[in-house]
């Protein structure tokens, strides 16, 4: 098993992930080439219909497209669907989990708000 | 069935491990005893090789001639030693069949590459051995061994047959039962080479009632060979040691169906 | 390339039952895991589809033809087993012979795999280590380029970095042949981020044969109070179940349709495959 992954989550979507991930921080641009199936399936030894699988999320959101015999590229305003896809599910992934947290310690939802207001870390 | 596959076996891969064998064993072990004679005879007065002699039975006219007396001592010593060499190889099956197995031959592949492997084995370890005898004939104008190749070429063969008899029936690949064979193995080839030595003394003496018969031209006529009248033992065990290399062969086919590939591996 | 099949498969021995009629159907062009306790029946499956050993009852085909004794079969099937470490034959005689009876052997991957494993070639395979023998396995595997590959446990005995470097070896020759793997192991989780599909042997029988990933998204851990876990997972298929105090867990497999409410009162949490493994052919108290 790769360092790099989690046994948390699916692999495939830890790979879209990652991808994503990296254009968000410009470690790939848009309209530059991603990784291929296999070069990612060599770099964190998993099985190549796997990382296949993970490519084709972003496929299929727009985020890659596909150049015939040359390989996988970043789309054009790809950062911007990333950004406004993770916007749509940021309740879900990480609200969700606090609020259920903050309830089964008695923290009602204003006291929340007040601690994410005042406080001064980030 | 693919015939190169077999052609590759025996040839390639068996033969030339065989010829190293068989350097070392058929004609470094002849030509070591036929020096040791020469030494011994020339030097020793023979003191230690009469015991050879004795068993071997030379005739009178032979006993003079050393030179004749060496080469049908290395004819007779590359015989039995082709028989140690048949059934060393025979008993290495594991590597001559299960192998072949485990690298996705078929049963009847690798148990036909096995046998031909043998064959061809044999018949080298003969052919060196029935040259020496030849040459010893032309010497001496005559030589047991040469004059009735056909009866002791089935004795060899009668050797491997029964042995290839028991291997068959324990080829299940039981390793108690592949010791228990081993042990039978041994004494039956122990037992038959004393029988061999002692008949061989009593044929030039040619004094043994037990072993007359009249029935005996029948098969003289059959073989096609001169068969003296002791020999009718060595005739019967020589048609014995065919039937028996065929049904040990005919049986191993039949329970190969049963052979799996364990013995190689843990 | 044709699929195997196994139709009805049993093994029995004079007392003993291995497998029981087990059905299976191994599609090419995939990496699939084998996993089993000790005994179970991997090397004795793996050994029948190869005609290593025949079955006592069932049949299996390479497509339309059975595979035993037909050496058009046999051509496109290499097993490669542990060695026995006995074995007094050298290592370079063995490769020899497996080029020969190898029909799509490749001697300079051989010579590339034996350089990357650092192979002693002119020892005997009785004085190599474990590592060194699995070494062996591992490059008569891949060298013989054959369509469906077993192996048996092909790092037993290998440290974390040689590990490592069979399983980019093993990515490597599948992405660029497509070859069909099916490898037996007992280091799970490590491997199972190689298998396409993964299949499990338990009481005589494959109890599971599924994409890895689909399996391991329908594997859910629950823990929590006893009563909340009960009704959270009523109705599923559970799996050691462990109860300390009032306080309890469970491995659950979800069908289609089912999942697991969500609730303060429950913890849940991704299954690893080896701890889905566990679960479900560990002895149940």
């Amino acid at each position: 098993m790769s360092q790099f992954l989690s046994q948390e989550k699916s692999i495939y979507l830890q790979i879209s992930e990652m991808i994503e991930n990296d254009i968000l921080r410009d470690i790939i641009l848009e309209e530059e080439r991603v990784p291929s199936t296999n070069e990612m399936a060599k770099l964190y030894s998993i099985n190549p219909a796997t990382a296949a699988k993970g490519i084709n999320i972003l496929v299929d959101e727009g985020i890659v497209y596909k150049k015939r015999g040359i390989g996988m590229f970043v789309s054009t305003g790809a950062k911007e669907t990333i950004k406004k896809r993770r916007k749509a599910e940021f309740y879900d992934h990480y609200i969700r989990s606090i609020i259920k947290e903050a309830e089964s310690l008695e923290i009602s939802k204003e006291e929340l708000v007040t601690m994410i207001l005042e406080n001064e870390d980030c | 069935m693919n015939g190169k596959k077999i052609r590759t076996y025996t040839l390639n891969y068996w033969l030339k491990s065989f010829i190293k064998k068989a350097i070392w064993m058929v004609l470094f072990s002849t030509y070591l005893i036929m020096a040791f004679y020469c030494i011994d005879s020339l030097l020793g007065e023979g003191k230690a090789m009469s015991f050879f002699r004795d068993i071997l039975v030379l005739g009178e006219s032979e006993k003079n001639v050393l030179l004749n007396e060496v080469l049908i001592l290395g004819s007779w010593w590359g015989y039995y030693i082709s028989a140690i060499l048949g059934v060393t190889y025979m008993l290495n099956y594991r590597s001559m069949v299960m192998l072949p197995l485990s690298m996705g031959s078929t049963r009847r592949e690798a148990y036909v590459g096995y046998e031909l492997a043998i064959v061809v084995i044999l018949f080298l370890t003969n052919l060196h051995s029935l040259i020496l005898a030849f040459i010893s004939k032309e010497i001496a104008g005559e030589s047991v061994l040469f004059n009735h190749y056909p009866v002791y070429i089935a004795i060899l063969i009668s050797f491997i047959g029964v042995a290839k008899l028991l291997f068959s029936i324990q080829f299940e690949n039981s390793s108690k039962t592949g010791n228990l064979v081993k042990v039978i193995l041994g004494c039956y080839i122990f037992g038959a080479a004393i029988g061999i030595f002692a008949h061989h003394v009593f044929l030039v003496a040619g004094e043994n009632e037990m072993m007359d018969g009249e029935w005996l031209n029948v098969l003289v006529d059959f073989l096609g060979v001169e068969i003296k009248p002791g020999e009718w033992l060595y005739a019967l065990v020589a048609v014995l040691g065919v039937l028996t290399w065929v049904i040990g062969g005919k049986i191993t086919l039949k329970k190969s169906k049963n052979i799996e590939v364990v013995m190689l591996f843990s | 390339m044709e699929s195997i099949f196994c139709k009805n498969v049993s093994k029995k021995y004079k007392k003993k039952i291995v497998l029981e009629d087990v059905n299976l159907e191994l599609e090419p062009g995939k990496i699939y895991g084998l996993i089993g306790r000790n005994g179970a029946g991997k090397t004795t499956l793996l050994s029948m589809i190869a005609a290593h050993a025949p079955v006592t009852e069932g049949l299996i085909c390479l497509g339309e033809e059975e595979i035993w004794e037909n050496p058009n079969a046999l051509e496109h099937i290499c097993f490669s087993r542990q060695l026995n470490p006995s074995m007094i034959m050298v290592v370079k005689d063995y490769f020899k012979l497996a080029s020969m009876y190898y029909p799509h052997w490749d001697e300079n991957y051989a010579k590339q795999l034996i350089e990357k494993f650092e192979l002693e070639t002119s020892k005997p395979v009785s004085k190599l280590s474990k590592g060194m023998q699995s070494m062996v396995t591992i490059v008569a595997a891949l060298a013989s380029k054959a369509d469906y590959t077993f192996m048996d446990e092909p790092v037993s005995g290998l440290d974390v970095i040689s590990r490592d470097l069979f399983y980019k070896l093993l990515i490597d020759e599948y992405a660029e042949t497509g070859r069909t793997f099916v490898i037996s192991t007992h280091i799970i989780d490590e491997a199972s981020d190689i298998f396409e599909e993964v299949i499990v042997l338990n009481q005589n029988q494959i109890v599971i044969k599924e994409n890895t990933q689909e399996l391991l998204e329908r594997a859910v851990f629950v823990s929590g109070k006893a009563e909340e876990v009960d009704k959270a997972v009523k109705g599923m298929n559970c799996y050691h179940a462990e109860t300390i105090g009032r306080s309890k867990s469970v491995t659950v497999l979800l069908e289609e349709g089912q999942r697991i409410e969500d609730s303060s009162e429950l913890t849940t949490r991704a299954v690893t495959l080896q701890n889905l493994f566990v679960a479900l052919c560990g002895k149940e108290d």
